[in-house]
């Protein structure tokens, strides 16, 4: 939702900024000064951990210093009234709030858009009056404040007096942005950006939409309280003001200002904005008036903040090369990719050699369970009412295992809203929708998915500042083991999955005919014609034995039409795919598919062979009159 | 037992407030699909123009509070000329952040020209009498603020089901592109809307001050109570803003008189939350689904 794209591999302008530091903390920098930095730098680890969650997964979060708060508040406590050692202190905080933050969270994420915009302000808003209230008074003490005990560690000496509380904020600062990085930049990374493109899509390529926010918030929340740590020991002494809800407003203005969704961004962004005013000791209206301006003119006209105005800079320095040094990823080891690629193919389930049995629902690409059916896809009375208005009526038709089968019909006669039903978008009112021998009437997006039904939109919804091949994995999500733990210790970690999966997904584009010249280009480069192949390979990479396509052809010309129809022939032929496709293009249809179903006003009006459905004289009238007037026209 | 249904009687009447505020934020969702997080400091700007207005510049009362609502009117004009409508087809998100910026820019504002001496006694503009009805006391300002809300809300209905802007308000969020291909100017529309929002958080203001001291914060936790209520109300139902100002109203009341102001802060954040969990369209919105 945010005009800022997220970046990939941003790192080395991160490890940039904290080598600066480093180099800052050998030179003898007075007191003062060092203060000054351990603070922005733990204003900088919140502001590192919080991108995660509104920079790629673009959800707003104004309650973020809130969790720096509780970290704080905890970490002291547990140490001083507690007497817990500082490492044990910090787990159990970071463990009490990862579940105020799955508490919050799991609210949060009913709603799209401002929902946590509101209740992460709203929570801000609670913690403040909690801590100043009487209520917990005697463990936060608010009245009188809460003294943090000096901390040393061995012959280190973390108080804010001594010289290593500056090592500690910049190791954790460090380790934060090394997190966050992996994080952005894995598959959770992708499924976070894929997410903020469009919940539906990613619910269709199996991702678990909710759990996967929460995750990010949760992660966000807990980088926050770890901030609590080197924030408390700098300044010594925690009152409610400090934690105030207006600085969580002001950190995410610091975010916005830096350049969301680049993680260098917000560290360069929480840097300089908590270190201005301290060094200009000035924290007065006339600044907070002007700091208002500057947020609202970057909101405005620089969406990208500080660190789209360096990428830019980056960029006329190089004469119209790439932004960022974008190491090419894909593109030297395209080569051992390939390999990959072909030892897969030479797997039965994907090699071009028919293996399969009559009536088996093979399963295209990754091996999901073969399952013995004449009919793909059953649909029996399928009814979906919305308010007064009857989009299917009682729609009962059969797709035959490895077959095309063309649902068409006038706009507004419900192809959408079918292809809708059977992938899980939406819940048909009444009937029943079985694919390979299982009813998945009452399913959820992300469980069909997994069962092998696949699909695409009428507008290709790829990730636009995602790599082609980038978006391809993305229909691989749910078809690997995975873990978060093994993404946020790196690409070393998941290298062996991560290659499996390219290989899949360069297998997919190839099977697309898509050159590989175009595999490393971002998706908001390619034609309409291009987004629509990488759509259709980003369906079948995770494997699928439904295959449902809406409109494949719409807004294409003849020549890219044919080679759709040569592509769809060739699932069909070598791999036995079973495909549902919603079309309007009758020469198309006549040309593809083994059998069509005509929907009109949500009932099926007829069915069969092509030659003979088009030729039916019912169809001449609802469909054929209506559809040459209409065709023009962005259909359903 | 008296002093809570005493407290939930004057909870109908602040949830009415909340429910006022919540429906100034509701119009301007509808209008233009943003949630407008500067609506509380919008309302509290225009309380200190007819503070400054009738006690700095001693203009009488009702000349103050009627220059306040131009005022305020020209104020949410002008943030949708200079904050919305500049590169304002970025997505909703940033629209919302952006609103964001405008509460920080009117909150240092106030601070800046206003800040001195605060929080300010707002001179009486009501007698403190109270009437007993169904024997509950019940204040002259619950009154007027019940009064006000009927008049607001009936106004507002006859705008929507009456005109045919008012018909165009209600729908253009969801269709822009339909409302301007039958040929509505979208940008009037728009700044209408945030007018109309304008004249809404004066008078939320004006039925606040009575009993609060007007300061720059006055508003933070009012407009996150109508957020709730305008959530709780399903977002884009106008009546349902009202329901669920009076829900909030009267629960953080019952809850304030038996624990105290804080935990009653927590009771609504929990309403928050539980309305998000068990019915996240709310009691009257419904969900949509996503066109692709």
């Amino acid at each position: 939702m945010f005009a800022a794209r997220a970046r990939s591999h941003t790192l080395p302008f991160s490890l940039a900024i904290l080598a600066a530091l480093a180099l800052l903390g050998l030179l003898p920098v007075e007191p003062g000064m060092r203060y000054i930095i351990v603070l922005s730098m733990s204003w900088g680890i919140a502001a590192v951990g919080l991108d995660l969650f509104s920079g790629y997964l673009g959800l707003a979060n104004f309650g973020q210093f809130a969790f720096v708060g509780i970290g704080a508040y905890s970490i002291t406590v547990l140490r001083s009234d507690a007497h817990l050692d500082v490492v044990l202190a910090l787990l159990v905080t970071v463990a009490l709030v990862a579940v105020v933050a799955a508490i919050v969270g799991s609210a949060m994420v009913q709603l799209q858009h401002f929902g946590a915009a509101l209740t992460t302000f709203f929570f801000a808003f609670v913690l403040f009056n909690v801590l100043g209230g009487n209520t917990f008074d005697p463990i936060t003490r608010s009245a009188e404040g809460l003294p943090v005990p000096p901390l040393s560690w061995g012959p280190l000496d973390l108080s804010a007096t001594g010289q290593w509380l500056y090592w500690l904020a910049w190791a954790m600062l460090l380790a934060t942005v090394l997190l966050t990085s992996n994080y952005a930049n894995s598959r959770a990374g992708r499924a976070l950006r894929l997410i903020k493109r469009s919940e539906t899509v990613a619910g269709t390529l199996g991702v678990r939409v909710r759990l996967t926010k929460l995750t990010a918030f949760v992660f966000s929340a807990v980088v926050a309280a770890a901030a609590g740590l080197p924030l408390s020991l700098a300044i010594g002494y925690l009152a409610p003001e400090t934690f105030h809800f207006g600085n969580s407003i002001t950190l995410f203005a610091m975010l916005v200002v830096g350049g969301i969704g680049s993680i260098a961004g917000p560290l360069i962004g929480s840097l300089i904005f908590t270190a201005l005013p301290q060094l200009m000791q000035s924290t007065g209206a006339a600044e907070a008036l002007l700091f208002a301006v500057i947020f609202l003119v970057f909101v405005i006209a620089l969406p990208d903040g500080i660190f789209g105005l360096l990428e830019r800079g980056w960029r006329g320095a190089r004469g119209g090369r790439p932004p960022l040094p974008e190491p090419p990823l894909y593109s030297g080891r395209l080569g051992r990719l390939r390999r990959v690629a072909s030892r897969l193919n030479a797997t039965p389930a994907i090699s071009g050699r028919p293996t399969h049995t009559p009536g088996e629902a093979l399963a295209y690409g990754n091996p999901l369970p073969s399952v013995l059916v004449e009919d793909v896809l059953v649909a029996e009375d399928v009814t979906v009412v919305f308010g007064g208005v009857r989009a299917l009526e009682g729609v009962t038709f059969r797709v035959r295992t490895g077959t095309i089968h063309a649902l068409v019909g006038p706009n507004g006669a419900g192809k959408t809203t079918f292809l809708n039903c059977v992938s899980g978008l939406l819940r048909a009112t009444e009937g029943r929708i079985a694919v390979a021998g299982h009813d998945v009437s009452r399913s959820r997006a992300h469980l069909i998915r997994e069962w092998g039904v696949s699909r695409t939109f009428q507008n290709p919804s790829l990730v636009a500042d995602l790599s082609v091949l980038d978006n391809v994995m993305l229909g691989l999500y749910g078809s690997h083991r995975w873990s978060l733990a093994r993404d946020l210790a790196g690409a070393w970690a998941s290298r062996s999955r991560q290659r499996a999966v390219s290989g899949l997904a360069v297998s997919a584009l190839e099977q697309v005919g898509l050159p590989a010249s175009r595999w490393d280009a971002p998706a908001s480069d390619l034609s309409l014609g291009e987004q629509k192949a990488v759509d259709i390979a980003r369906a079948i990479a995770g494997g699928s034995r439904l295959l449902l396509l809406d409109e494949p052809t719409s807004g294409l010309g003849d020549q890219e039409m044919g080679r759709v129809a040569d592509l769809l022939k060739r699932l069909r032929a070598e791999h036995r795919l079973s495909i549902l496709l919603v079309a309007h293009n009758v020469g198309f249809v006549q040309d593809t598919s083994d059998t069509v179903t005509v929907l009109d006003f949500g009932r099926v009006i007829a069915e069969g062979e092509p030659d003979r459905v088009i030729a039916d004289p019912d169809v001449m009238t609802a469909y054929l009159g209506v559809a040459e007037a209409g065709a023009g026209v962005g259909a359903r | 037992m008296g002093l809570v249904g005493a407290a939930a009687v004057s909870g109908v009447a602040v949830g009415l407030v909340y429910g006022m505020l919540a429906f100034s934020i509701v119009l301007l969702f509808k209008a233009s699909g943003i949630p407008n997080f500067a609506q509380g400091n919008i309302a509290t700007f225009g309380t200190f123009i007819v503070y400054l207005l009738a006690v700095r510049s001693g203009l009488p009362m009702p000349a103050a509070i009627a220059i306040g609502f131009v005022g305020t009117a020209a104020v949410g004009v002008a943030i949708y000329l200079g904050g919305i409508l500049p590169r304002g087809e970025v997505g909703t998100l940033n629209l919302a952040i952006r609103t964001l910026a405008v509460y920080l820019l009117l909150f240092a504002l106030m601070n800046l020209l206003w800040g001195v001496g605060q929080p300010f006694a707002f001179p009486r503009f009501l007698p403190a009498a109270s009437v007993a009805i169904a024997g509950f006391s019940v204040s002259l300002l619950s009154l007027v603020t019940v009064g006000v809300a009927i008049v607001l809300g009936g106004a507002f209905w006859l705008l929507y089901s009456r005109t045919a802007t008012g018909l165009l308000l209600r729908g253009i969020a969801d269709h822009p592109e339909v409302a301007r291909l039958l040929g509505a100017d979208t940008t009037r529309l728009s700044g209408l809307a945030w007018l109309l929002a304008g004249l809404v958080a004066v008078v939320v203001g004006l039925l606040t001050v009575p009993t609060a001291l007007l300061s720059s914060d006055m508003m933070d936790s009012f407009f996150l109570y109508a957020f709730t209520a305008a959530l709780l109300g399903g977002m884009t139902s106008l009546p349902g803003a009202f329901v669920g100002g009076v829900v909030v109203g009267v629960v953080s009341n019952v809850v304030t008189v038996l624990r105290g102001q804080e935990i009653s802060i927590l009771a609504i954040f929990a309403l928050l939350i539980a309305i998000l969990l068990i019915r996240p369209d709310g009691l009257f919105g419904h969900g949509v689904v996503e066109r692709l």
